[in-house]
């Protein structure tokens, strides 16, 4: 049998094939879908599957033969047609059109191609490496916040000064009543306000920004009403916009006493000898966390720049499917916070398809890296020994078994979850290799000299950048099923 | 009674039929109770344009089944006369087209 193909590329990355098929082969699988229907239905006097042709044609109609004749013929043909023609599919084609009247029949068929991903000159990048150093200021911020967590309360019978703890009879009413009539936009209750010192930057503050500052010189007893208008970016969502006034009732005032920031506050953290041991150890865990940030940047300015210089051309029912799965991801989240998908999209007022266009830029961004990702993967021939693989996969087990119990750790361990696993592991650490050769290149092109280094560079890797490594491969292995 | 165009009073559809009909050149019909082999023969030559060669009839016992919903319900379904229609090699009624 042979086949006439014609080949048409279309803009978005999919193929056009129109076939011929001989009529021949198109009435032969007509008489076979008319067998496979007769097995499916129940015609009056005869036994299932015996029906002839004519009969069951009588009982379901032409159109149901022909629909199932089609399927047969492609299933036949569309292997054949693939190899023919040459073309990597990424997924399923779809029948567009049936020219049955011509002679022969014409099959039209919507093929999307599998993603390609030409790079640019990725070994030419170079991104300075820059380390965000710690601060004498950073310490002195992360001190001053354990301070304030460690302020005593003392009631004092003053004015309320700044930096007072204050605790008001609050109500608030709208001056126009919302649609449902209520007026109350904050119901009455007592409040704590913490009346910020004026430098302090407010925009979070409750519920407006300089609101604290106007209890500034009330005694205890006394009221005050004042008026507000929200702006449109307020950041309490059920706020924004309205028009209100607040009538307060100071009911008392106490006084924040921070702790001295001294060695006598230190001990009293804890295992510290003293102010010094207490920064040291501020710093270290500061740098170390700075560190980690901006590895992390570094290595999302260089995977942009590479992303930003390759030409990456996938089919739409890529991006439909990677939607598809954010969104079913988003699922589990949701039900953390014991919402699920229903009642999240109604608490924010948007439809499905709403949700699915607005994740798409940013899904469309995750594809491509990933895709760029693997791309340089192949192209600098990284490859994970199976060995390596059984090692990290021997660790996660280990890891695995000392968080949970026996059962559980066996139930992970069959069949697919480990297949699983192992797979997750594999593409994590083609990964995490990729990026840190990434890293050399970008860090000066010694990638000749580094080459006998990289055994060192890689354990460094693996350390410290699994969390972000971790969410890019989980993205990868579902491409990959 | 009746005329001639009553005798026949439907195709018989079966995969017992459906053998006669492709491989001993039979056609079954149910006919109407008090036809008779000459009436049959006249009838399906009139009507389907064939030269018919013999005739066979049988007369189908009623059978007793039961409902479908209560089971002890006994249902008696009637009989039919079935006539078996020879017709000469080399022609054919398309029953499941109908009349000509």
């Amino acid at each position: 049998m042979t086949l006439k193909v014609e080949q048409k590329a279309l803009d978005d990355h999919q193929v056009r094939l129109t076939v011929e098929v001989e009529a021949e082969q198109l009435s032969v699988a007509r008489r076979k879908a008319a067998r496979q229907i007769a097995g499916r239905i129940k015609v009056p006097g005869f036994r299932p599957g015996k029906a002839p042709y004519n009969v069951i044609e009588k009982q379901v109609g032409p159109e149901a033969i022909q629909e199932e004749a089609l399927d047969i013929v492609l299933d036949d043909i569309y292997p054949k047609l693939l190899e023919e023609s040459g073309i990597d599919p990424w997924g399923a084609g779809t029948l567009e059109k049936v020219h049955e009247d011509k002679e022969p029949p014409v099959f039209e068929i919507r093929v999307p191609l599998s993603p390609t991903v030409e790079l640019g000159n990725y070994q030419k990048v170079r991104i300075p490496f820059k380390e965000k150093p710690v601060t004498k200021k950073d310490i002195q911020g992360v001190i001053d916040n354990l301070r304030e967590q460690q302020a005593v309360l003392k009631p004092v019978e003053r004015e309320a000064q700044e930096g007072d703890m204050v605790y008001v009879q609050m109500s608030a009413e709208r001056l126009k009543p919302d649609k449902d009539g209520e007026t109350a936009l904050i119901k009455e209750r007592r409040y704590p306000v913490v009346v910020e010192a004026k430098a302090v930057d407010a925009s979070n503050e409750w519920p407006y920004p300089g609101f604290s500052r106007a209890l500034i010189g009330l005694k205890a007893g006394e009221e005050k009403q004042l008026s507000h208008t929200f702006s449109k970016d307020s950041e309490f969502e059920d706020l924004r916009g309205e028009a209100a006034t607040f009538q307060i009732k100071v009911d008392e005032i106490k006084d924040r006493v921070l702790p001295e920031g001294n060695d006598e506050f230190a001990k009293s953290l804890g295992e510290y000898a003293d102010l010094a041991a207490l920064e040291a150890d501020i710093k270290n865990s500061l740098t170390e966390n700075y560190e980690q940030q901006s590895k992390d940047d570094y290595e999302t300015s260089i995977v942009e720049k590479v992303v930003a210089d390759s030409k990456i051309k996938f089919p739409p029912q890529m991006l439909d499917h990677e939607v598809e799965h954010y969104i079913e991801d988003l699922g589990p989240q949701l039900a953390q916070q014991g919402l699920d998908m229903d009642t999240y999209l109604k608490t924010r007022q948007i439809t499905m398809q709403d949700l699915k266009d607005e994740v798409r830029p940013s899904v469309e961004e995750r594809l491509k890296k990933s895709l760029t990702i693997m791309e340089v993967s192949r192209q600098e021939k990284i490859e994970v020994s199976e060995q390596a693989i059984q090692e990290l996969v021997q660790a996660r087990v280990q890891r695995l078994q000392e968080l949970t119990s026996e059962e559980e750790t066996r139930k992970a361990l069959t069949g697919e979850a480990l297949q699983g696993l192992v797979s997750r592991t594999m593409t994590e650490e083609v990964i995490n290799r990729t990026l840190a050769r990434l890293r050399e290149i970008a860090q000066g092109g010694k990638a000749e000299a580094k080459a006998k280094d990289k055994t060192k560079a890689e354990t460094k890797a693996e350390t410290t950048d699994k969390p972000k490594a971790k969410k890019k491969a989980t993205t990868k292995t579902k491409d990959k099923e | 009674m009746t005329s001639i165009y009553d005798v026949l009073k439907r195709p018989i559809i079966t995969e017992k039929s459906n053998y006669q009909n492709t491989k001993l050149n039979q056609v079954a019909f149910e006919v109407a109770s008090e036809a008779t082999k000459a009436m049959i023969k006249d009838a399906v030559e009139l009507m389907f344009d064939v030269t018919v060669e013999r005739v066979n009839v049988t007369n189908v016992p009623a059978k007793r089944t039961r409902r479908w919903q209560s089971r002890r319900v006994k249902v008696r379904r009637s009989g039919y006369k079935k006539a078996i229609v020879t017709l000469t090699e080399g022609q054919n009624v398309d029953v499941f087209e109908g009349v000509k």
